[in-house]
Protein backbone atom coordinates (compact mmCIF):
# COMPACT_ATOMS: atom_id res chain seq x y z
CA UNK A 1 0.00 0.00 0.00
CA UNK A 2 1.33 3.44 -0.90
CA UNK A 3 2.59 5.35 2.13
CA UNK A 4 0.04 7.83 3.36
CA UNK A 5 0.96 10.09 6.29
CA UNK A 6 -2.40 9.56 8.02
CA UNK A 7 -2.17 5.78 7.65
CA UNK A 8 1.36 5.90 9.02
CA UNK A 9 0.14 7.98 11.97
CA UNK A 10 -2.65 5.47 12.67
CA UNK A 11 -0.18 2.57 12.57
CA UNK A 12 2.21 4.45 14.85
CA UNK A 13 -0.60 5.19 17.32
CA UNK A 14 -1.71 1.55 17.30
CA UNK A 15 1.83 0.37 17.87
CA UNK A 16 2.27 2.88 20.71
CA UNK A 17 -0.94 1.66 22.33
CA UNK A 18 0.35 -1.90 22.20
CA UNK A 19 3.83 -1.19 23.51
CA UNK A 20 3.43 1.70 25.96
CA UNK A 21 3.45 1.36 29.75
CA UNK A 22 0.27 0.01 31.33
CA UNK A 23 -0.75 3.35 32.80
CA UNK A 24 -0.46 5.09 29.42
CA UNK A 25 -2.88 2.86 27.53
CA UNK A 26 -6.05 4.94 27.81
CA UNK A 27 -4.26 8.07 26.61
CA UNK A 28 -2.82 6.19 23.63
CA UNK A 29 -6.27 4.77 22.89
CA UNK A 30 -7.68 8.31 22.76
CA UNK A 31 -4.93 9.33 20.34
CA UNK A 32 -5.70 6.37 18.07
CA UNK A 33 -9.43 7.13 18.24
CA UNK A 34 -8.77 10.75 17.24
CA UNK A 35 -6.76 9.70 14.20
CA UNK A 36 -9.36 7.16 13.11
CA UNK A 37 -12.09 9.77 13.46
CA UNK A 38 -9.99 12.25 11.49
CA UNK A 39 -9.57 9.73 8.66
CA UNK A 40 -13.27 8.85 8.63
CA UNK A 41 -14.35 12.49 8.68
CA UNK A 42 -12.31 13.42 5.64
CA UNK A 43 -13.55 10.52 3.52
CA UNK A 44 -16.99 9.57 2.28
CA UNK A 45 -17.14 6.25 4.12
CA UNK A 46 -19.81 5.19 6.58
CA UNK A 47 -17.31 2.78 8.12
CA UNK A 48 -16.80 2.68 11.87
CA UNK A 49 -13.39 3.18 13.52
CA UNK A 50 -13.19 -0.59 14.11
CA UNK A 51 -13.92 -1.27 10.43
CA UNK A 52 -11.12 1.05 9.44
CA UNK A 53 -8.71 -0.66 11.84
CA UNK A 54 -9.73 -4.02 10.37
CA UNK A 55 -9.25 -2.78 6.83
CA UNK A 56 -5.75 -1.58 7.73
CA UNK A 57 -4.71 -4.69 9.63
CA UNK A 58 -2.60 -6.42 6.96
CA UNK A 59 -0.71 -3.20 6.36
CA UNK A 60 -0.34 -2.67 10.12
CA UNK A 61 1.10 -6.16 10.52
CA UNK A 62 3.84 -5.31 8.03
CA UNK A 63 4.41 -1.98 9.77
CA UNK A 64 4.79 -3.79 13.09
CA UNK A 65 7.10 -6.39 11.59
CA UNK A 66 9.28 -3.56 10.31
CA UNK A 67 9.39 -1.97 13.76
CA UNK A 68 10.31 -5.28 15.35
CA UNK A 69 13.04 -5.92 12.80
CA UNK A 70 14.61 -2.60 13.77
CA UNK A 71 14.50 -3.67 17.43
CA UNK A 72 15.94 -7.11 16.68
CA UNK A 73 18.80 -5.51 14.74
CA UNK A 74 19.72 -3.54 17.86
CA UNK A 75 19.78 -6.62 20.08
CA UNK A 76 23.08 -8.37 20.76
CA UNK A 77 23.50 -11.63 18.85
CA UNK A 78 21.92 -14.62 20.54
CA UNK A 79 19.46 -12.46 22.51
CA UNK B 1 -38.99 -1.67 55.88
CA UNK B 2 -35.65 0.11 55.59
CA UNK B 3 -33.83 -0.72 52.41
CA UNK B 4 -30.48 -2.45 52.75
CA UNK B 5 -27.88 -2.71 50.04
CA UNK B 6 -27.94 -5.75 47.80
CA UNK B 7 -24.48 -6.68 49.00
CA UNK B 8 -25.65 -6.73 52.64
CA UNK B 9 -28.58 -8.95 51.64
CA UNK B 10 -26.17 -11.39 50.07
CA UNK B 11 -23.97 -11.28 53.17
CA UNK B 12 -21.39 -14.08 53.45
CA UNK B 13 -21.91 -15.30 49.87
CA UNK B 14 -20.89 -11.94 48.45
CA UNK B 15 -17.88 -11.77 50.75
CA UNK B 16 -16.70 -15.28 49.92
CA UNK B 17 -17.11 -14.81 46.17
CA UNK B 18 -15.93 -11.21 45.85
CA UNK B 19 -13.61 -11.08 48.86
CA UNK B 20 -13.74 -8.56 51.71
CA UNK B 21 -12.28 -5.80 49.53
CA UNK B 22 -13.36 -6.24 45.88
CA UNK B 23 -11.46 -3.21 44.50
CA UNK B 24 -8.23 -4.55 46.03
CA UNK B 25 -8.89 -8.06 44.72
CA UNK B 26 -9.69 -6.68 41.27
CA UNK B 27 -6.50 -4.65 41.23
CA UNK B 28 -4.53 -7.83 41.98
CA UNK B 29 -6.34 -9.68 39.20
CA UNK B 30 -5.70 -6.80 36.81
CA UNK B 31 -1.96 -6.83 37.54
CA UNK B 32 -1.83 -10.57 36.85
CA UNK B 33 -3.84 -10.06 33.66
CA UNK B 34 -1.51 -7.30 32.40
CA UNK B 35 1.41 -9.63 33.08
CA UNK B 36 -0.24 -12.39 31.04
CA UNK B 37 -0.81 -9.95 28.17
CA UNK B 38 2.87 -9.01 28.22
CA UNK B 39 3.95 -12.66 28.21
CA UNK B 40 1.58 -13.26 25.32
CA UNK B 41 2.98 -10.31 23.35
CA UNK B 42 6.55 -11.57 23.79
CA UNK B 43 5.66 -15.03 22.55
CA UNK B 44 3.53 -13.59 19.76
CA UNK B 45 6.52 -11.60 18.57
CA UNK B 46 8.63 -14.75 18.37
CA UNK B 47 6.07 -17.06 16.81
CA UNK B 48 3.96 -14.76 14.66
CA UNK B 49 6.35 -12.00 13.57
CA UNK B 50 9.89 -13.31 13.76
CA UNK B 51 8.92 -16.39 11.77
CA UNK B 52 6.08 -17.48 9.57
CA UNK B 53 3.45 -19.00 11.86
CA UNK B 54 2.43 -22.60 11.21
CA UNK B 55 -1.22 -23.66 11.64
CA UNK B 56 -0.55 -24.77 15.23
CA UNK B 57 0.81 -21.29 16.05
CA UNK B 58 -2.29 -19.68 14.59
CA UNK B 59 -4.58 -22.00 16.52
CA UNK B 60 -2.88 -21.37 19.86
CA UNK B 61 -2.61 -17.64 19.15
CA UNK B 62 -6.36 -17.56 18.59
CA UNK B 63 -7.11 -19.55 21.74
CA UNK B 64 -4.82 -17.51 24.02
CA UNK B 65 -5.94 -14.20 22.57
CA UNK B 66 -9.60 -15.07 23.03
CA UNK B 67 -8.98 -16.11 26.62
CA UNK B 68 -7.13 -12.87 27.40
CA UNK B 69 -9.91 -10.82 25.81
CA UNK B 70 -12.64 -12.63 27.73
CA UNK B 71 -10.75 -12.32 31.01
CA UNK B 72 -9.97 -8.64 30.40
CA UNK B 73 -13.54 -7.75 29.43
CA UNK B 74 -14.88 -9.67 32.42
CA UNK B 75 -12.50 -7.80 34.71
CA UNK B 76 -13.62 -4.53 33.15
CA UNK B 77 -17.26 -5.34 33.94
CA UNK B 78 -16.42 -6.26 37.54
CA UNK B 79 -14.44 -3.05 37.94
CA UNK B 80 -17.42 -1.07 36.65
CA UNK B 81 -19.51 -2.63 39.42
CA UNK B 82 -17.04 -2.56 42.30
CA UNK B 83 -14.45 0.10 41.53
CA UNK B 84 -10.71 -0.06 41.08
CA UNK B 85 -8.05 0.60 43.68
CA UNK B 86 -6.04 3.76 43.23
CA UNK B 87 -2.48 2.51 42.79
CA UNK B 88 1.11 3.73 42.72
CA UNK B 89 1.58 2.58 39.13
CA UNK B 90 -1.26 4.84 38.04
CA UNK B 91 -3.16 2.13 36.19
CA UNK B 92 -6.85 2.89 35.69
CA UNK B 93 -9.84 0.86 34.58
CA UNK B 94 -9.65 2.73 31.26
CA UNK B 95 -6.09 1.46 30.76
CA UNK B 96 -7.31 -2.09 31.22
CA UNK B 97 -10.23 -1.56 28.86
CA UNK B 98 -7.97 0.03 26.22
CA UNK B 99 -5.69 -3.01 26.42
CA UNK B 100 -8.60 -5.43 26.05
CA UNK B 101 -9.94 -3.40 23.12
CA UNK B 102 -6.52 -3.49 21.45
CA UNK B 103 -6.42 -7.28 21.88
CA UNK B 104 -9.92 -7.54 20.42
CA UNK B 105 -8.85 -5.54 17.34
CA UNK B 106 -5.85 -7.85 16.90
CA UNK B 107 -8.10 -10.87 17.21
CA UNK B 108 -10.29 -9.60 14.40
CA UNK B 109 -7.27 -8.79 12.28
CA UNK B 110 -5.60 -12.18 12.66
CA UNK B 111 -8.58 -14.49 12.94
CA UNK B 112 -11.59 -12.74 11.42
CA UNK B 113 -10.01 -10.86 8.53
CA UNK B 114 -12.15 -8.46 6.58
CA UNK B 115 -12.97 -9.78 3.09
CA UNK B 116 -10.66 -8.29 0.45
CA UNK B 117 -13.45 -6.57 -1.48
CA UNK B 118 -14.79 -4.87 1.67
CA UNK B 119 -11.29 -3.86 2.71
CA UNK B 120 -10.62 -2.26 -0.66
CA UNK B 121 -13.92 -0.43 -0.52
CA UNK B 122 -13.33 0.96 2.99
CA UNK B 123 -9.81 2.09 2.15
CA UNK B 124 -10.93 3.66 -1.12
CA UNK B 125 -13.79 5.52 0.55
CA UNK B 126 -11.67 6.77 3.43
CA UNK B 127 -8.42 7.64 1.73
CA UNK B 128 -9.52 8.41 -1.83
CA UNK B 129 -12.77 10.15 -0.90
CA UNK B 130 -13.49 13.89 -0.87
CA UNK B 131 -11.16 15.95 1.29
CA UNK B 132 -12.52 18.66 3.59
CA UNK B 133 -12.10 22.26 2.42
CA UNK B 134 -9.65 24.08 4.68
Amino acid sequence: MARNPLIEAIHEARYDLETCARHERSGRQRRLDELLRQALDRGSSKATPDHLLDALFDDYREFKRGKKQQEWARLPRGA
Amino acid sequence: MEAVSSKQNWGPAAQVILGPDPPLALYGEAVVWFHKVELFRREEEQRMYRQTPVPEDLALHKELLLRLIEDGEHLGRLIDQHGFLSNAEGITADDLKATARNLRADYRGWHEPMPAAERSQVLREVFDGPKPAH
